[in-house]
Protein backbone atom coordinates (compact mmCIF):
# COMPACT_ATOMS: atom_id res chain seq x y z
CA UNK A 1 0.00 0.00 0.00
CA UNK A 2 2.89 1.91 0.68
CA UNK A 3 3.90 1.94 -2.87
CA UNK A 4 1.42 4.15 -4.29
CA UNK A 5 2.86 8.15 -4.82
CA UNK A 6 1.08 10.29 -5.07
CA UNK A 7 1.45 13.65 -6.92
CA UNK A 8 0.51 16.93 -6.18
CA UNK A 9 1.61 20.66 -7.46
CA UNK A 10 2.08 23.84 -5.76
CA UNK A 11 3.28 27.16 -5.42
CA UNK A 12 6.01 27.60 -3.27
CA UNK A 13 4.91 30.78 -1.23
CA UNK A 14 7.69 30.81 1.37
CA UNK A 15 9.33 34.23 -1.05
CA UNK A 16 8.13 35.98 -3.82
CA UNK A 17 9.47 33.99 -6.48
CA UNK A 18 6.82 31.43 -6.34
CA UNK A 19 8.90 28.26 -7.63
CA UNK A 20 5.59 25.43 -8.83
CA UNK A 21 6.95 23.03 -6.28
CA UNK A 22 5.89 18.82 -7.54
CA UNK A 23 5.60 16.57 -4.84
CA UNK A 24 5.85 12.96 -4.46
CA UNK A 25 4.27 11.47 -1.57
CA UNK A 26 4.71 7.81 -1.21
CA UNK A 27 6.32 7.18 2.13
CA UNK A 28 8.81 9.53 2.07
CA UNK A 29 7.86 13.06 0.15
CA UNK A 30 10.01 13.84 -2.30
CA UNK A 31 9.97 17.86 -3.49
CA UNK A 32 10.95 19.02 -7.15
CA UNK A 33 10.92 22.22 -8.37
CA UNK A 34 11.86 23.99 -5.23
CA UNK A 35 15.56 26.08 -5.84
CA UNK A 36 16.18 26.13 -2.71
CA UNK A 37 16.41 24.73 1.38
CA UNK A 38 13.44 26.75 2.35
CA UNK A 39 11.47 25.64 -0.53
CA UNK A 40 12.02 21.81 -0.23
CA UNK A 41 11.35 22.61 3.89
CA UNK A 42 8.18 23.97 2.88
CA UNK A 43 7.08 21.63 0.70
CA UNK A 44 8.17 18.36 3.15
CA UNK A 45 5.60 20.51 5.33
CA UNK A 46 2.95 20.69 2.53
CA UNK A 47 3.50 17.15 1.69
CA UNK A 48 2.50 15.68 4.87
CA UNK A 49 -0.25 17.98 6.03
CA UNK A 50 -1.13 21.20 4.28
CA UNK A 51 -2.64 23.61 6.98
CA UNK A 52 -4.51 26.69 6.82
CA UNK A 53 -5.86 29.23 8.88
CA UNK A 54 -9.69 29.66 8.13
CA UNK A 55 -11.56 33.61 7.85
CA UNK A 56 -15.17 33.63 7.69
CA UNK A 57 -18.13 35.84 9.56
CA UNK A 58 -20.82 34.50 11.90
CA UNK A 59 -24.35 36.09 12.62
CA UNK A 60 -24.01 39.03 15.32
CA UNK A 61 -27.03 39.82 17.20
CA UNK A 62 -27.25 43.99 18.19
CA UNK A 63 -24.07 45.35 16.51
CA UNK A 64 -22.88 47.90 14.56
CA UNK A 65 -22.44 45.38 11.73
CA UNK A 66 -24.52 42.29 10.82
CA UNK A 67 -21.14 40.27 10.98
CA UNK A 68 -18.74 39.27 13.32
CA UNK A 69 -15.41 38.09 11.43
CA UNK A 70 -14.16 35.01 12.92
CA UNK A 71 -10.87 32.73 12.10
CA UNK A 72 -9.87 29.69 13.51
CA UNK A 73 -7.67 30.24 16.36
CA UNK A 74 -4.64 28.12 14.82
CA UNK A 75 -4.47 26.24 11.07
CA UNK A 76 -6.45 23.22 10.58
CA UNK A 77 -5.50 20.41 7.78
CA UNK A 78 -6.77 21.80 4.32
CA UNK A 79 -9.03 19.18 4.00
CA UNK A 80 -11.01 20.08 6.92
CA UNK A 81 -11.84 23.53 5.90
CA UNK A 82 -15.14 22.95 4.29
CA UNK A 83 -16.25 20.98 7.65
CA UNK A 84 -15.29 24.31 9.49
CA UNK A 85 -17.31 26.39 7.52
CA UNK A 86 -20.34 23.67 7.38
CA UNK A 87 -20.20 24.02 11.45
CA UNK A 88 -19.89 27.57 11.74
CA UNK A 89 -22.56 28.33 9.33
CA UNK A 90 -25.79 29.14 11.48
CA UNK A 91 -23.66 30.25 14.38
CA UNK A 92 -25.10 33.49 15.86
CA UNK A 93 -24.03 35.52 18.47
CA UNK A 94 -24.43 38.17 20.53
CA UNK A 95 -22.97 41.54 21.39
CA UNK A 96 -20.90 42.58 23.00
CA UNK A 97 -18.08 40.18 21.67
CA UNK A 98 -14.46 40.71 22.78
CA UNK A 99 -11.27 40.52 20.54
CA UNK A 100 -9.64 36.49 20.75
CA UNK A 101 -13.46 35.67 22.61
CA UNK A 102 -13.73 31.94 21.80
CA UNK A 103 -16.70 31.25 19.57
CA UNK A 104 -16.43 27.41 19.17
CA UNK A 105 -14.59 25.53 21.32
CA UNK A 106 -13.85 22.72 18.93
CA UNK A 107 -14.59 23.30 15.12
CA UNK A 108 -15.00 20.19 13.25
CA UNK A 109 -13.28 18.14 15.37
CA UNK A 110 -10.19 19.85 14.73
CA UNK A 111 -9.64 20.14 18.68
CA UNK A 112 -8.81 24.40 17.50
CA UNK A 113 -11.49 26.91 18.60
CA UNK A 114 -12.76 29.46 16.49
CA UNK A 115 -12.08 32.86 17.91
CA UNK A 116 -13.21 36.43 17.00
CA UNK A 117 -11.04 38.66 15.55
CA UNK A 118 -12.13 42.03 17.26
CA UNK A 119 -14.61 43.53 19.56
CA UNK A 120 -18.20 44.40 18.61
CA UNK A 121 -19.87 46.57 21.26
CA UNK A 122 -23.60 46.49 21.95
CA UNK A 123 -25.66 48.74 20.07
CA UNK A 124 -29.32 49.67 21.58
CA UNK B 1 -3.91 75.28 17.51
CA UNK B 2 -2.13 71.78 16.91
CA UNK B 3 1.00 70.49 16.54
CA UNK B 4 -0.08 67.99 13.86
CA UNK B 5 -3.75 67.01 12.28
CA UNK B 6 -3.48 63.60 10.82
CA UNK B 7 -6.58 62.97 7.68
CA UNK B 8 -7.37 59.22 7.91
CA UNK B 9 -7.44 56.46 10.87
CA UNK B 10 -6.35 53.23 9.01
CA UNK B 11 -3.14 51.94 10.41
CA UNK B 12 -0.77 53.97 8.52
CA UNK B 13 -2.32 57.38 10.42
CA UNK B 14 -2.98 55.78 13.72
CA UNK B 15 0.48 54.83 13.48
CA UNK B 16 1.89 58.25 12.76
CA UNK B 17 -0.49 59.90 15.57
CA UNK B 18 0.37 57.31 17.76
CA UNK B 19 4.38 58.06 17.12
CA UNK B 20 3.61 61.68 16.96
CA UNK B 21 1.82 61.32 20.34
CA UNK B 22 4.53 59.41 21.93
CA UNK B 23 6.91 62.27 21.10
CA UNK B 24 4.95 64.54 22.96
CA UNK B 25 3.17 66.52 20.58
CA UNK B 26 -0.75 67.95 20.59
CA UNK B 27 -1.71 65.37 17.59
CA UNK B 28 -5.67 65.22 16.56
CA UNK B 29 -6.65 62.41 14.53
CA UNK B 30 -9.62 63.33 11.81
CA UNK B 31 -11.82 59.56 10.23
CA UNK B 32 -14.38 60.10 8.21
CA UNK B 33 -15.95 56.92 8.95
CA UNK B 34 -17.63 56.10 12.19
CA UNK B 35 -15.23 53.61 13.48
CA UNK B 36 -11.53 53.25 13.23
CA UNK B 37 -8.92 50.77 11.21
CA UNK B 38 -10.05 51.91 7.64
CA UNK B 39 -8.99 49.31 4.76
CA UNK B 40 -8.07 46.36 7.33
CA UNK B 41 -11.60 46.10 9.19
CA UNK B 42 -13.10 43.86 6.16
CA UNK B 43 -9.97 42.07 5.28
CA UNK B 44 -10.63 39.31 7.55
CA UNK B 45 -7.85 36.82 5.95
CA UNK B 46 -4.57 36.69 7.65
CA UNK B 47 -1.44 37.31 6.56
CA UNK B 48 -0.85 40.68 8.17
CA UNK B 49 2.28 41.69 10.71
CA UNK B 50 4.51 38.74 9.46
CA UNK B 51 7.49 41.48 8.43
CA UNK B 52 6.38 44.19 11.71
CA UNK B 53 5.25 41.57 14.43
CA UNK B 54 6.57 38.00 12.93
CA UNK B 55 2.98 36.16 13.50
CA UNK B 56 0.36 36.19 10.84
CA UNK B 57 -2.65 38.17 11.62
CA UNK B 58 -6.30 39.28 10.06
CA UNK B 59 -6.63 42.40 8.92
CA UNK B 60 -8.97 43.29 11.75
CA UNK B 61 -6.18 41.95 14.83
CA UNK B 62 -3.81 44.11 12.80
CA UNK B 63 -5.95 47.25 13.30
CA UNK B 64 -6.13 46.86 16.64
CA UNK B 65 -2.72 46.69 17.59
CA UNK B 66 -2.78 50.17 16.08
CA UNK B 67 -5.86 51.37 17.09
CA UNK B 68 -5.02 50.16 20.63
CA UNK B 69 -1.87 52.35 20.96
CA UNK B 70 -3.22 55.67 19.87
CA UNK B 71 -5.84 55.42 22.26
CA UNK B 72 -3.30 54.53 24.76
CA UNK B 73 -0.45 57.25 23.46
CA UNK B 74 -3.52 59.70 24.26
CA UNK B 75 -4.28 60.61 20.44
CA UNK B 76 -7.16 63.03 20.25
CA UNK B 77 -9.44 61.33 17.81
CA UNK B 78 -12.42 62.64 15.96
CA UNK B 79 -14.94 59.98 14.20
CA UNK B 80 -16.81 60.87 11.01
CA UNK B 81 -15.43 63.85 10.32
CA UNK B 82 -14.86 65.03 6.69
CA UNK B 83 -12.09 67.10 6.07
CA UNK B 84 -13.97 69.43 3.03
CA UNK B 85 -10.29 71.60 3.08
CA UNK B 86 -6.98 72.38 4.10
CA UNK B 87 -5.22 76.14 3.34
CA UNK B 88 -1.74 77.10 3.73
CA UNK B 89 -1.86 80.61 6.18
CA UNK B 90 1.46 81.64 6.58
CA UNK B 91 3.51 79.08 8.74
CA UNK B 92 0.24 77.01 9.61
CA UNK B 93 -2.96 75.25 8.01
CA UNK B 94 -6.48 76.30 8.66
CA UNK B 95 -8.79 72.67 8.40
CA UNK B 96 -12.24 72.70 7.67
CA UNK B 97 -14.09 69.35 8.48
CA UNK B 98 -17.66 68.25 8.07
CA UNK B 99 -19.28 67.04 10.83
CA UNK B 100 -22.69 65.25 12.10
CA UNK B 101 -22.27 68.18 14.46
CA UNK B 102 -21.85 70.72 11.54
CA UNK B 103 -19.11 72.71 10.03
CA UNK B 104 -16.56 72.90 12.64
CA UNK B 105 -12.83 74.52 11.77
CA UNK B 106 -9.59 74.45 13.32
CA UNK B 107 -6.20 75.17 12.97
CA UNK B 108 -2.65 72.97 12.57
CA UNK B 109 1.29 73.71 12.21
CA UNK B 110 1.71 70.70 10.69
CA UNK B 111 -0.46 67.93 8.34
CA UNK B 112 -0.40 64.28 7.48
CA UNK B 113 -2.46 63.52 4.75
CA UNK B 114 -3.62 59.40 5.60
CA UNK B 115 -5.96 59.00 3.02
CA UNK B 116 -4.96 55.68 1.16
CA UNK B 117 -5.79 54.51 -1.82
CA UNK B 118 -9.39 53.64 -4.27
CA UNK B 119 -10.09 50.91 -6.55
CA UNK B 120 -10.27 51.73 -10.33
CA UNK B 121 -13.28 51.48 -11.67
CA UNK B 122 -14.99 50.11 -14.90
CA UNK B 123 -14.81 53.55 -16.15
CA UNK B 124 -11.40 53.13 -16.08
CA UNK B 125 -10.39 49.99 -17.86
CA UNK B 126 -11.78 49.38 -21.36
CA UNK B 127 -14.80 47.21 -21.50
CA UNK B 128 -17.90 47.76 -22.78
CA UNK B 129 -21.98 46.93 -22.08
CA UNK B 130 -24.74 49.28 -20.75
CA UNK B 131 -24.42 50.03 -17.21
CA UNK B 132 -26.31 46.96 -15.41
CA UNK B 133 -26.87 46.32 -12.28
CA UNK B 134 -24.28 43.73 -10.93
CA UNK B 135 -20.90 45.32 -11.98
CA UNK B 136 -18.84 45.54 -8.62
CA UNK B 137 -15.44 46.43 -7.06
CA UNK B 138 -13.58 43.74 -5.53
CA UNK B 139 -13.29 45.88 -2.16
CA UNK B 140 -16.99 46.69 -2.23
CA UNK B 141 -17.62 42.88 -2.86
CA UNK B 142 -14.99 42.57 0.52
CA UNK B 143 -17.08 44.73 2.44
CA UNK B 144 -20.80 43.31 1.49
CA UNK B 145 -19.44 39.86 2.36
CA UNK B 146 -17.30 40.32 5.80
CA UNK B 147 -19.15 43.11 7.23
CA UNK B 148 -22.81 42.67 6.19
CA UNK B 149 -22.62 39.09 4.86
CA UNK B 150 -24.06 39.78 1.41
CA UNK B 151 -23.16 37.51 -1.54
CA UNK B 152 -22.75 39.65 -5.10
CA UNK B 153 -24.10 36.99 -6.83
CA UNK B 154 -24.59 33.27 -7.09
CA UNK B 155 -22.47 33.24 -10.79
CA UNK B 156 -19.49 35.26 -10.61
CA UNK B 157 -16.83 36.32 -12.82
CA UNK B 158 -13.82 38.23 -12.17
CA UNK B 159 -11.59 40.14 -14.14
CA UNK B 160 -8.40 40.54 -12.63
CA UNK B 161 -5.80 38.69 -10.94
CA UNK B 162 -4.49 40.80 -8.71
CA UNK B 163 -4.26 39.79 -4.80
CA UNK B 164 -8.31 41.49 -3.58
CA UNK B 165 -9.49 39.47 -6.58
CA UNK B 166 -7.83 36.44 -5.30
CA UNK B 167 -8.98 37.05 -1.90
CA UNK B 168 -12.48 37.88 -2.62
CA UNK B 169 -12.53 34.18 -4.96
CA UNK B 170 -11.94 32.39 -1.81
CA UNK B 171 -14.92 34.21 0.21
CA UNK B 172 -16.81 33.32 -2.16
CA UNK B 173 -16.02 29.82 -3.01
CA UNK B 174 -16.39 29.36 0.77
CA UNK B 175 -19.78 31.07 0.85
CA UNK B 176 -20.52 28.21 -1.68
CA UNK B 177 -21.58 30.20 -4.56
CA UNK B 178 -22.86 28.67 -7.50
CA UNK B 179 -20.02 29.06 -9.85
CA UNK B 180 -16.68 31.60 -10.04
CA UNK B 181 -14.60 32.00 -12.68
CA UNK B 182 -11.83 34.30 -12.58
CA UNK B 183 -9.86 35.67 -16.05
CA UNK B 184 -6.89 37.90 -16.32
CA UNK B 185 -4.56 39.14 -19.11
CA UNK B 186 -1.54 38.42 -17.32
CA UNK B 187 -0.08 34.88 -18.04
CA UNK B 188 -0.70 34.13 -14.19
CA UNK B 189 -2.18 35.62 -11.44
CA UNK B 190 -0.39 38.80 -10.96
CA UNK B 191 -0.60 38.96 -6.94
CA UNK B 192 1.22 37.44 -4.13
CA UNK B 193 2.12 33.60 -4.65
CA UNK B 194 1.04 32.84 -1.48
CA UNK B 195 -2.52 34.28 -2.57
CA UNK B 196 -2.84 32.02 -5.94
CA UNK B 197 -2.15 29.13 -3.67
CA UNK B 198 -4.51 29.50 -0.65
CA UNK B 199 -7.24 31.65 -2.25
CA UNK B 200 -7.20 29.90 -5.69
CA UNK B 201 -5.07 26.59 -6.30
CA UNK B 202 -6.09 25.07 -3.13
CA UNK B 203 -9.82 24.92 -3.92
CA UNK B 204 -9.60 24.31 -7.70
CA UNK B 205 -11.53 28.15 -9.00
CA UNK B 206 -11.32 27.95 -12.30
CA UNK B 207 -9.26 30.98 -13.97
CA UNK B 208 -8.07 31.57 -17.11
CA UNK B 209 -5.04 33.40 -17.92
CA UNK B 210 -4.77 35.91 -20.97
CA UNK B 211 -8.84 36.03 -21.07
CA UNK B 212 -10.35 39.60 -20.55
CA UNK B 213 -13.94 40.72 -20.18
CA UNK B 214 -14.80 42.96 -23.45
CA UNK B 215 -18.22 43.56 -23.32
CA UNK B 216 -20.66 43.18 -20.44
CA UNK B 217 -24.31 41.75 -21.08
CA UNK B 218 -27.54 42.76 -20.25
CA UNK B 219 -29.67 46.53 -19.81
CA UNK B 220 -30.59 45.95 -16.46
CA UNK B 221 -28.93 43.43 -15.12
CA UNK B 222 -26.09 41.51 -15.77
CA UNK B 223 -26.88 38.26 -17.95
CA UNK B 224 -23.26 37.65 -19.05
CA UNK B 225 -19.55 38.58 -19.91
CA UNK B 226 -18.30 38.16 -23.61
CA UNK B 227 -15.04 36.86 -22.89
CA UNK B 228 -11.84 36.99 -25.36
CA UNK B 229 -8.61 35.91 -25.45
CA UNK B 230 -5.44 38.38 -25.31
CA UNK B 231 -1.84 38.15 -26.62
CA UNK B 232 1.22 39.22 -25.04
CA UNK B 233 0.15 42.99 -25.58
CA UNK B 234 -2.99 42.59 -23.88
CA UNK B 235 -4.18 42.64 -27.08
CA UNK B 236 -7.74 40.65 -28.05
CA UNK B 237 -7.00 37.53 -30.75
CA UNK B 238 -9.93 37.32 -33.49
CA UNK B 239 -12.49 34.66 -33.57
CA UNK B 240 -11.54 33.87 -29.46
CA UNK B 241 -14.96 35.48 -28.71
CA UNK B 242 -16.70 33.40 -26.17
CA UNK B 243 -20.55 34.36 -24.53
CA UNK B 244 -20.30 33.25 -20.79
CA UNK B 245 -23.19 33.21 -18.39
CA UNK B 246 -22.97 35.35 -15.05
CA UNK B 247 -25.28 37.46 -12.74
CA UNK B 248 -22.70 39.41 -11.40
CA UNK B 249 -18.75 40.72 -12.60
CA UNK B 250 -16.16 42.08 -10.21
CA UNK B 251 -13.90 44.13 -11.08
CA UNK B 252 -9.97 43.94 -9.27
CA UNK B 253 -8.03 46.03 -11.54
CA UNK B 254 -6.21 48.02 -9.45
CA UNK B 255 -5.65 50.30 -6.56
CA UNK B 256 -4.78 54.20 -7.10
CA UNK B 257 -3.61 56.62 -4.72
CA UNK B 258 -6.49 58.96 -3.70
CA UNK B 259 -4.23 62.53 -4.39
CA UNK B 260 -6.59 64.23 -6.00
CA UNK B 261 -7.05 66.13 -2.43
CA UNK B 262 -3.56 66.75 -1.90
CA UNK B 263 -3.65 67.86 -5.71
CA UNK B 264 -6.21 70.70 -4.07
CA UNK B 265 -3.58 72.23 -1.70
CA UNK B 266 -1.10 72.57 -4.42
CA UNK B 267 0.82 69.41 -4.19
CA UNK B 268 2.86 67.56 -7.04
CA UNK B 269 1.98 64.54 -7.86
CA UNK B 270 4.08 61.82 -9.25
CA UNK B 271 2.86 60.26 -12.69
CA UNK B 272 4.67 56.64 -12.15
CA UNK B 273 3.03 56.35 -8.31
CA UNK B 274 0.17 58.89 -8.76
CA UNK B 275 0.68 59.61 -5.45
CA UNK B 276 2.09 62.88 -4.43
CA UNK B 277 6.02 63.72 -5.23
CA UNK B 278 8.01 63.17 -1.47
CA UNK B 279 11.28 63.45 -0.06
CA UNK B 280 13.33 60.97 2.04
CA UNK B 281 10.63 61.33 5.29
CA UNK B 282 7.28 61.66 3.01
CA UNK B 283 7.41 65.51 3.31
CA UNK B 284 5.56 66.60 -0.15
CA UNK B 285 6.56 69.60 -2.07
CA UNK B 286 4.47 71.69 0.27
CA UNK B 287 6.17 72.43 3.63
CA UNK B 288 5.14 71.01 6.60
CA UNK B 289 2.60 68.85 4.71
CA UNK B 290 3.62 64.72 5.03
CA UNK B 291 1.83 62.20 3.14
CA UNK B 292 1.83 58.09 4.60
CA UNK B 293 0.85 54.95 3.56
CA UNK B 294 -0.78 53.93 0.10
CA UNK B 295 -1.60 57.26 -0.88
CA UNK B 296 2.38 57.77 -1.48
CA UNK B 297 1.94 54.34 -3.36
CA UNK B 298 0.37 51.34 -3.56
CA UNK B 299 2.31 48.95 -1.24
CA UNK B 300 1.95 45.09 -1.41
CA UNK B 301 2.27 44.20 2.35
CA UNK B 302 0.34 47.30 5.11
CA UNK B 303 3.44 46.35 6.96
CA UNK B 304 5.69 48.34 4.62
CA UNK B 305 3.02 50.71 4.26
CA UNK B 306 3.11 51.59 8.32
CA UNK B 307 7.12 51.63 8.13
CA UNK B 308 6.21 54.98 6.24
CA UNK B 309 4.32 56.20 9.42
CA UNK B 310 7.52 55.79 11.46
CA UNK B 311 9.56 57.73 8.73
CA UNK B 312 7.41 60.70 8.21
CA UNK B 313 6.71 60.75 12.18
CA UNK B 314 10.85 61.64 12.27
CA UNK B 315 9.92 64.23 9.67
CA UNK B 316 7.75 66.17 11.43
CA UNK B 317 9.25 66.04 14.46
CA UNK B 318 12.46 67.90 12.37
CA UNK B 319 10.07 69.96 10.70
CA UNK B 320 8.06 71.28 14.22
CA UNK B 321 11.32 71.55 15.85
CA UNK B 322 12.53 74.03 12.65
CA UNK B 323 15.68 71.38 12.44
CA UNK B 324 14.74 70.43 8.44
CA UNK B 325 17.98 71.65 6.49
CA UNK B 326 16.22 71.12 2.70
CA UNK B 327 19.57 71.80 0.83
CA UNK B 328 19.91 68.80 -1.16
CA UNK B 329 16.83 68.80 -3.77
CA UNK B 330 18.10 65.42 -5.46
CA UNK B 331 15.81 63.84 -7.59
CA UNK B 332 15.34 59.90 -7.38
CA UNK B 333 14.11 58.17 -10.81
CA UNK B 334 13.12 54.77 -12.46
CA UNK B 335 15.92 53.46 -14.84
CA UNK B 336 15.88 50.47 -16.52
CA UNK B 337 13.18 48.12 -15.57
CA UNK B 338 12.03 49.58 -13.05
CA UNK B 339 8.17 51.32 -12.96
CA UNK B 340 8.08 53.62 -9.65
CA UNK B 341 11.16 54.67 -6.96
CA UNK B 342 9.42 56.53 -3.83
CA UNK B 343 10.71 58.79 -2.43
CA UNK B 344 11.52 60.87 -5.48
CA UNK B 345 13.63 63.34 -3.92
CA UNK B 346 16.30 63.67 -1.02
CA UNK B 347 16.24 66.84 0.56
CA UNK B 348 18.36 66.50 3.89
CA UNK B 349 22.04 65.36 4.35
CA UNK B 350 21.17 64.32 7.91
CA UNK B 351 21.17 60.68 8.86
CA UNK B 352 23.37 57.81 7.28
CA UNK B 353 20.26 56.17 4.94
CA UNK B 354 16.87 56.46 3.86
CA UNK B 355 14.23 54.06 2.88
CA UNK B 356 13.53 53.97 -1.32
CA UNK B 357 10.53 51.81 -2.27
CA UNK B 358 10.65 50.61 -6.33
CA UNK B 359 8.60 48.70 -8.29
CA UNK B 360 10.42 46.60 -10.84
CA UNK B 361 9.04 45.28 -14.39
CA UNK B 362 11.26 42.67 -14.68
CA UNK B 363 11.18 39.12 -13.29
CA UNK B 364 14.68 38.15 -12.29
CA UNK B 365 17.51 35.88 -9.46
CA UNK B 366 20.18 37.67 -7.64
CA UNK B 367 19.54 40.67 -9.74
CA UNK B 368 22.29 43.76 -9.76
CA UNK B 369 20.22 47.07 -8.02
CA UNK B 370 22.40 49.78 -9.10
CA UNK B 371 22.26 53.42 -8.34
CA UNK B 372 23.35 55.23 -11.45
CA UNK B 373 24.58 59.04 -11.62
CA UNK B 374 24.95 59.07 -15.52
CA UNK B 375 26.69 56.10 -16.68
CA UNK B 376 28.84 55.92 -12.57
CA UNK B 377 27.34 53.54 -10.34
CA UNK B 378 27.26 54.88 -6.87
CA UNK B 379 25.92 52.09 -5.27
CA UNK B 380 25.41 48.47 -5.71
CA UNK B 381 22.47 46.87 -3.77
CA UNK B 382 21.77 42.74 -4.37
CA UNK B 383 18.41 40.67 -3.74
CA UNK B 384 17.80 37.20 -4.08
CA UNK B 385 14.42 37.94 -6.77
CA UNK B 386 12.81 40.57 -7.94
CA UNK B 387 9.45 40.16 -9.21
CA UNK B 388 7.09 41.86 -11.77
CA UNK B 389 5.32 44.64 -9.71
CA UNK B 390 6.12 43.25 -6.46
CA UNK B 391 7.78 46.25 -4.41
CA UNK B 392 11.22 46.24 -2.95
CA UNK B 393 12.65 48.33 -0.62
CA UNK B 394 16.38 49.45 -0.37
CA UNK B 395 18.66 51.33 2.34
CA UNK B 396 20.10 53.59 0.07
CA UNK B 397 23.67 55.82 1.59
CA UNK B 398 22.99 59.46 1.88
CA UNK B 399 26.87 60.35 1.83
CA UNK B 400 26.63 58.88 -1.83
CA UNK B 401 24.33 61.49 -3.26
CA UNK B 402 26.14 63.86 -2.53
CA UNK B 403 27.03 66.81 -5.10
CA UNK B 404 24.22 65.23 -7.41
CA UNK B 405 21.24 66.62 -8.69
CA UNK B 406 19.89 63.03 -10.27
CA UNK B 407 20.56 59.63 -9.53
CA UNK B 408 18.85 56.42 -11.14
CA UNK B 409 18.21 53.14 -9.98
CA UNK B 410 18.10 50.32 -12.05
CA UNK B 411 17.61 47.17 -11.72
CA UNK B 412 19.35 44.61 -14.02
Amino acid sequence: MSDEIEVREFLCIRCPKGCRLVLKIGEEVIVEGNQCKIGEDYGKQEGREPKRIVPTTVKIKDAKWPRLPVRTEDSISLDKVQDVMETVEGIVVEAPVEKGEIIIKDVAGTSVPIIAERDMEKIR
Amino acid sequence: MKDVVVIGGGPSGLAVASELRKKGYDVMLLERNDELGGLLQQCIHDGFGTILFGKSMSGPEFADIFISRARTEGVEIKLEAYVKSVKKKGDHFKITTVTPGGVEKLKSRSVVYAIGCREKNQFEIKIGGARPAGVYTAGTVQRLINLYGILPGKDVVILGGGDVGMIVARHLFLEEVNSILMVYPEDFFSGLPRNAQQCILDFDIPYRPRTIVRDILGDKKVKGVELVEVDEDWQPIKGTEERYNCDSVILSVGLIPYSEKLEDLGAKVDKNTSGPLVNEYFETTIDGVFSVGNLIQIFDYVDDAVKTSFIAAEGVERYLEKESEKNLGIELKPGDNVMTVTPQRVDEITGEKFSAFFRPDIEKENPKIEILSGDDVLERHVKRYVRHSMLEEISISKDILLGEEEVIIDVR
